[in-house]
C-alpha cells in the first residue's frame, strides 16, 4: 500500500499544476476547476492500478478530468448547462491588465467554442500531437487537425493580426 | 505545396517541422511572414496558458484529501518528513476512533464519515481558507438543485466532497475557532435518527430534494445555523 501511496504522491506533485491549469481553461471557472481537480485525483487514486504506462500519466489524468467534468454536467442536468458557459474565468491573475494584447488573446480564447478550444489548449499547453489529442478526445486525427486549423483561424481573425507587421491591432 | 495547404498546415500546428512546410516558407517570403505571425500568436498563447496561477498548497491539499478519505480504513503511508498538520490530522483520526464507538444506529457510518471529514476540514481550513461568495455557493448548490436566497453568515469554504461514496457539498461556517459544518447530501441518503454524541451536535434537515446535515461542537451555534439553513435554503 505504501508503494501505491508513493506512486500517487509522485503523480500529484508532478502533474497537479498542469492538470489544474488545463481545468481552469477547460471549465472557465477557477473555483469549480479546483473541485473537479480534487475529484479527478481521488478517482485517479481509486484507479491507480490501471495506470500501467507512467509516461502516459498526464494523458491519463486529462482523460479522467474530462470524464469528471462531464459528470458534473450530468449532475447539473439541463437547466445549468447553458448558464455555465456564461461564467467568466474567475481567476484572471494570469492576465496582465496593462497589456491589451494579452487581454485580447484571453478573450479570444474564451470566445472559442469548446470543440475548438479544447484541442487548441491540449496542443499549446502540453505540446500534444494531433494523434495524441485525437486519442484523448476520441476523435480521428483529421478532425482534430481541422479543429486546430479553425481554432487558430478564428483566433487570427479575432485578434486581427496584421500579416505585414505581425502585430495585434485589437 | 500550394498556399492553401501551407496555411492549413501552419494554422493546425505552428510548431510543425514538416520539410514541405519549411521548404515552402523558404521559397516564399509572404508565406514565411504568415508563418512568423502565427508562430508569434502561438507563442503568446503558450505563454498565457502556462502562466495560469496554481493555488498555493494544491498538491498538499490533494494529498491531504486523499489521506482524509482513505487513511483510517485503507492505508498507512510510509513514515517520512511531512508538514506539521499531518501530525494533527493523525491525532484527530485516532481521537475520533474512540468517539465513534458511542454512535448507536445502523446508519452511523454516514455520520462517522461526515464527522471525520469535518474534523479534517477544520484543521485544513485554518491553513488555507478561501471565502466563497454567495454566487459561488449557489453555483455549487445548483448541482443539488438548491439555492440560497441570501447570505447565511460567515462561510469559510464550500467544497464538494465524498461522504461514504455519496457526493456532498461541504460548507464550513462560523469562525475558525468555532466552525460548524453543513453537508448537503442527496435525498436518498439514509442518515438515521437525529444524533448527538460527545461534544458534537448533529442536526438533520430534510428537504424534498436533498438532506442537510449540520455538525458542530456548540449546540446553540448548530441550532442557529440549522434554523438559518431551513429559512434561507430552498430546493
Amino acid at each position: 500500500m505504501n508503494d501505491k501511496y508513493s506512486k500517487y504522491e509522485t503523480l500529484v506533485r508532478a502533474f497537479h499544476g498542469d492538470i489544474y491549469r488545463y481545468a481552469v481553461w477547460l471549465i472557465k471557472d477557477a473555483t469549480i476547476a479546483e473541485d473537479v481537480v480534487q475529484e479527478t485525483f481521488m478517482r485517479a487514486w481509486k484507479s491507480l492500478d490501471s495506470l500501467q504506462d507512467e509516461k502516459a500519466a498526464k494523458a491519463w489524468l486529462i482523460t479522467i478530468l474530462r470524464r469528471e467534468n462531464a459528470r458534473r454536467f450530468e449532475r447539473k442536468q439541463f437547466d445549468y448547462v447553458d448558464d455555465i458557459e456564461d461564467i467568466p474565468l474567475v481567476d484572471d491573475t494570469a492576465i496582465n491588465d496593462g497589456e491589451p494584447e494579452q487581454q485580447a488573446l484571453h478573450n479570444a480564447i474564451q470566445s472559442l467554442s469548446d470543440e475548438y478550444r479544447e484541442p487548441l489548449i491540449l496542443q499549446a499547453m502540453f505540446g500534444y500531437s494531433g494523434e495524441e489529442i485525437a486519442n484523448m478526445l476520441e476523435l480521428n486525427k483529421n478532425t482534430v487537425m481541422t479543429r486546430l486549423f479553425r481554432a487558430r483561424n478564428q483566433l487570427k481573425t479575432l485578434l486581427a493580426v496584421d500579416p505585414l507587421r505581425g502585430q495585434y491591432n485589437g | 505545396m500550394d498556399e492553401l495547404t501551407f496555411r492549413r498546415a501552419v494554422l493546425a500546428d505552428p510548431q510543425t517541422r514538416d520539410p514541405e512546410v519549411i521548404a515552402a516558407a523558404k521559397n516564399n517570403p509572404q508565406l514565411h511572414a504568415f508563418w512568423s505571425d502565427i508562430k508569434a500568436q502561438d507563442n503568446a498563447l503558450i505563454k498565457m496558458l502556462n502562466a495560469t496561477p496554481v493555488p498555493n498548497n494544491l498538491a498538499d491539499k490533494l494529498l491531504w484529501q486523499n489521506q482524509a478519505q482513505t487513511s483510517v480504513a485503507e492505508f498507512s503511508p510510509a513514515k517520512r518528513q511531512r508538514p506539521w498538520y499531518y501530525a494533527i490530522a493523525a491525532s484527530v483520526v485516532i481521537g475520533l476512533s474512540a468517539t465513534m464507538l458511542y454512535l448507536p444506529t445502523k446508519d452511523r457510518s454516514i455520520l462517522d464519515a461526515a464527522y471525520a471529514h469535518t474534523q479534517h476540514k477544520h484543521v485544513f481550513e485554518i491553513l488555507t481558507s478561501t471565502t466563497p461568495t454567495l454566487d459561488d455557493i449557489n453555483a455549487k448548490l445548483s448541482t443539488f438543485g438548491g439555492e440560497l436566497a441570501q447570505g447565511i453568515g460567515e462561510v469559510l469554504s464550500a467544497n464538494f466532497c465524498s461522504i461514504k461514496d455519496h457526493q456532498s457539498l461541504h460548507l464550513l461556517m462560523g469562525t475558525q475557532d468555532n466552525p460548524t459544518s453543513v453537508f448537503v447530501l442527496p435525498k436518498h441518503v439514509d442518515m438515521g435518527q437525529l444524533q448527538e454524541f460527545n461534544e458534537a451536535t448533529a442536526h438533520i434537515i430534510e428537504f424534498d430534494d436533498a438532506k442537510i446535515l449540520v455538525l458542530g461542537d456548540v449546540a446553540e451555534t448548530v441550532s442557529s445555523i440549522a434554523l438559518q439553513i431551513h429559512q434561507e435554503l430552498s430546493f
